[in-house]
């Protein structure tokens, strides 16, 4: 009886657990799997699946230019775009956190880029950068700062930069946020004694505030990378969003092609290559995990130290 | 600490791997082809026995609504028994969402339609049924011939019928004409422009006389569009794509227009472009009859009466068209080919099409004799200074229309360069044909990586 009662009590975590599991096995780990066995085998969707071992790989890492093109440029859009999108979400949460009005109204002004839909926000950078009609060529050329109007989106750096605007743009709010509440767990008593001790607000934000938000800078950068390696939406839309079936795949040479654009576009548009594709994100996911792996353990071993 | 890191790097795999899920594989995962339906050998062996008690329920995919609004209730009338779902599905997402049904076999419209930048692609997927054979029995005589070719896969099927004609003109502003061009007359205009040569000598008076500023065109992509249809014939052999002899002659003219510098610098199909119709800067704009609703009224809907119609220089070509085809295991096919039959092939509903959407069908026998549908006028004839436009379009356009080449696979590789390229070509004044076509040989490559692109 008393052993009957102890099993039935070791079941219960078990029972609560399995909704978890069953739907992380079922819609994360097999689609996974499935993915690499996929990744193995030439398919268009529709026909048999014929078995090519791992020669999507090999021409992936040997032959693919484009793929080549792809990783450089998301690893640089990101490099550029992450750092600088942290450092001002956190410059932002400090000057808002000391502001003693309109701190909700600039929040939610902050925060209203964030939760706008990626397609409005490549219409809005579209048409901001347009050759013939953009707002950004009208200004320049009314003000007299440019003689002719500049192609934006024809020039390779000028398309990265307008991609890494609207990165930062898009989620400068959210980062604001997260160090607004980071800001919030910090003891007022460490402002103040920093203050008695003399120290300037510059002083009190890199030698105070920085030091003590070092977690919020860790989960945000570890997961900053991880979707900064998976950009898509910005590049995709800003070249996509506003035209009625023109598409300029990876921008002028393929410089904004970002991996997962190419995944998309090797599976669905340019082509039907569904095993090819699961080879690209499939080799995505082994850099994503790699560099995430570097990440946590340089982290980790500041936090021993 | 031993287990922190382990707990950690479990962490960090799940992130992962959750989040590289949802970009890639649920949409690569999923069962083989749905099994269900296929000819049957009473279907195979003669026609359908389509009459107004044939029942079905059937669902196209489909991007225009004016076919649901609008022509949905006269077939209803024809056949009161066929219940047709409309799905709303965008033209740039049609092709995805087809292959995501496909490959796990669920959900897959009964009627599909064919944009022509993906045509090639859907088409080389040899999930269409051969719409000349049994039980279909549609006669590639019955359609203008241009579009034979354009409606048969690589292997010479007859997969698609037009949902419109689309062959090209030149839509044009009649206040412009009158000031620049001394006349609003059809003939007179298109003597003016009846070759690329004297295109650009009258584009050069027209910049004299506006000092620059009335363009002849929009844009380069609407040189380049034209010339590329102009110039059409088939180029992909096997695994090889010979571009070289497919785009010379339509660069050649195109950037010969571009150095005359008598066309705007408006990216096709942007807002910018589209913003132009209404503008009082550019005559003329490549018009397919689809074009007179969506491009031309839409964005100039104050210009009733003042456009007209005339060629495009040298010949005709065709712009846009939409192939409706039929899925091979659609479990309704006779519905689904009552429906493709009468929306988009027959008499009757072609009168309808002319009637309540503008839109003229591509069977031939629509246009004979005294029950000619263009005896009527038109949706926009009015919009259009009362010109007769279908009548235009079929017997002034089509029988000009030179060439035609079968829908194979590397098409929409090649229409993504060709957009690609555009923009280059129109800003950098440097690039030459022959550099032209390098850069099309290059970006080829670089996307059909088996191919031998020559």
């Amino acid at each position: 009886m008393v052993r009957k009662r102890k099993i039935s009590k070791n079941v219960w975590p078990f029972i609560f657990a399995a909704p978890f599991v069953i739907a992380y096995l079922l819609f994360n780990l097999y689609p996974v799997i499935y993915s690499f066995f996929l990744s193995m085998h030439q398919w268009n969707g529709i026909g048999e699946k014929v078995f090519v071992g791992f020669d999507n790989y090999i021409k992936i890492f040997t032959r693919d230019v484009l793929f080549k093109k792809s990783v450089g440029n998301t690893v640089l859009i990101m490099a550029i775009a992450t750092p600088t999108a942290i450092f001002s979400g956190m410059v932002l949460a400090y000057l808002l956190f000391n502001l003693k009005k309109g701190k909700r109204l600039f929040q939610t002004i902050n925060f209203f880029p964030y939760i706008t839909t990626p397609v409005a926000i490549g219409f809005v950078f579209s048409y901001i950068f347009d050759y013939s009609g953009g707002y950004a060529n009208q200004l320049l050329t009314s003000l007299g700062m440019i003689g002719e109007k500049y192609y934006w989106l024809e020039h390779v750096w000028s398309a990265r930069g307008i991609v890494i605007l609207m990165i930062i743009w898009r989620n400068l709010g959210y980062y604001m946020t997260i160090y607004l509440s980071g800001m919030t767990a910090i003891s007022s008593e460490v402002y103040e004694a920093a203050k008695i001790d003399g120290a300037t607000k510059i002083q009190i934000f890199f030698r105070v505030t920085i030091p003590l938000l070092k977690n919020t800078t860790i989960f945000l950068a570890l997961t900053s990378v991880i979707g900064g390696l998976q950009l898509f939406d910005e590049p995709y839309q800003l070249f996509t969003g506003w035209t009625a079936g023109v598409v300029n795949v990876g921008g002028p040479k393929y410089s904004v092609l970002s991996v997962i654009w190419k995944f998309y576009d090797d599976s669905f548009k340019s082509n039907s290559m569904l095993g090819y594709g699961a080879a690209v994100s499939f080799s995505l996911f082994l850099i994503i995990f790699a560099v995430s792996l570097i990440q946590l353990k340089v982290m980790t071993r500041k936090e021993e130290q | 600490m031993k287990l922190k890191k382990v707990l950690s790097t479990l962490l960090v795999l799940t992130m992962v791997m959750t989040s590289l899920v949802g970009c890639s594989t649920k949409k690569d995962t999923g069962a083989t082809n749905s099994t269900n339906g296929g000819t049957t050998e009473e279907e195979a062996s003669g026609d359908f026995n389509i009459t107004a008690d044939t029942k079905g329920e059937i669902t196209i995919w489909d991007w225009n609504t004016a076919y649901e609004e609008k022509m949905y209730p006269y077939f209803q009338k024809a056949y009161p028994n066929i219940k047709v779902n409309y799905v709303t599905v965008a033209h740039g997402d049609y092709m995805q969402k087809l292959q995501s049904a496909l490959a796990t076999g669920t959900g897959v419209p009964d009627i599909i339609l064919g944009e022509g930048a993906w045509r090639g692609k859907l088409f080389d997927m040899g999930i269409l049924e051969d719409l000349e054979a049994a039980p279909y029995n549609i006669a590639k005589t019955d359609m203008f011939d241009y579009l034979v070719d354009c409606m048969t896969d690589s292997t010479g099927k007859l997969v698609g019928v037009d949902q419109s004609i689309a062959p090209a003109g030149f839509a044009y502003k009649r206040d412009l004409a009158i000031e620049y061009l001394g006349t609003d007359d059809t003939a007179e205009i298109y003597e003016m422009i009846s070759t690329w040569d004297k295109f650009i000598e009258t584009g050069k008076l027209v910049a004299e006389k506006s000092n620059g500023k009335v363009k002849m065109l929009a844009g380069f992509g609407d040189v380049l569009y034209a010339t590329k249809g102009q110039n059409s014939q088939d180029y992909v052999n096997g695994n090889t794509i010979d571009i070289t002899s497919r785009m010379s002659k339509a660069l050649d003219t195109a950037i010969k227009v571009r150095d005359a510098k008598i066309i705007g610098d408006n990216e096709l199909d942007t807002p910018s472009w589209n913003a132009e119709f209404a503008e009082a800067e550019t005559i003329f704009f490549p018009s397919a009859p689809w074009s007179c609703e969506w491009h031309v009224a839409a964005n100039d809907p104050e210009g009733a009466g003042n456009w007209g119609l005339t060629k495009a220089p040298e010949s005709g070509y065709t712009k846009g068209g939409t192939s409706i085809s039929i899925y091979k295991d659609s479990p309704n096919k006779e519905a689904a080919f009552a429906y493709l039959k009468w929306t988009y092939f027959s008499v009757e509903g072609s009168v309808v099409s002319r009637d309540v959407i503008g839109q003229y069908s591509s069977l031939k026998e629509c246009y004979v004799g005294e029950d000619a549908i263009y005896n009527q006028a038109g949706a926009y004839d009015e919009f259009f200074g009362g010109q007769n436009l279908a009548k235009y379009f079929v017997e002034e356009i089509i029988p000009n229309i030179k060439a035609s080449q079968k829908e194979t696979t590397y098409e929409t590789v090649v229409n993504e360069v060709f957009n690609k390229l555009n923009p280059t070509l129109s800003t950098d004044m440097s690039l030459t044909a022959a550099d032209a076509i390098e850069l099309y040989k290059d970006e080829i490559s670089l996307k059909a990586m088996d191919a031998e692109v020559k």
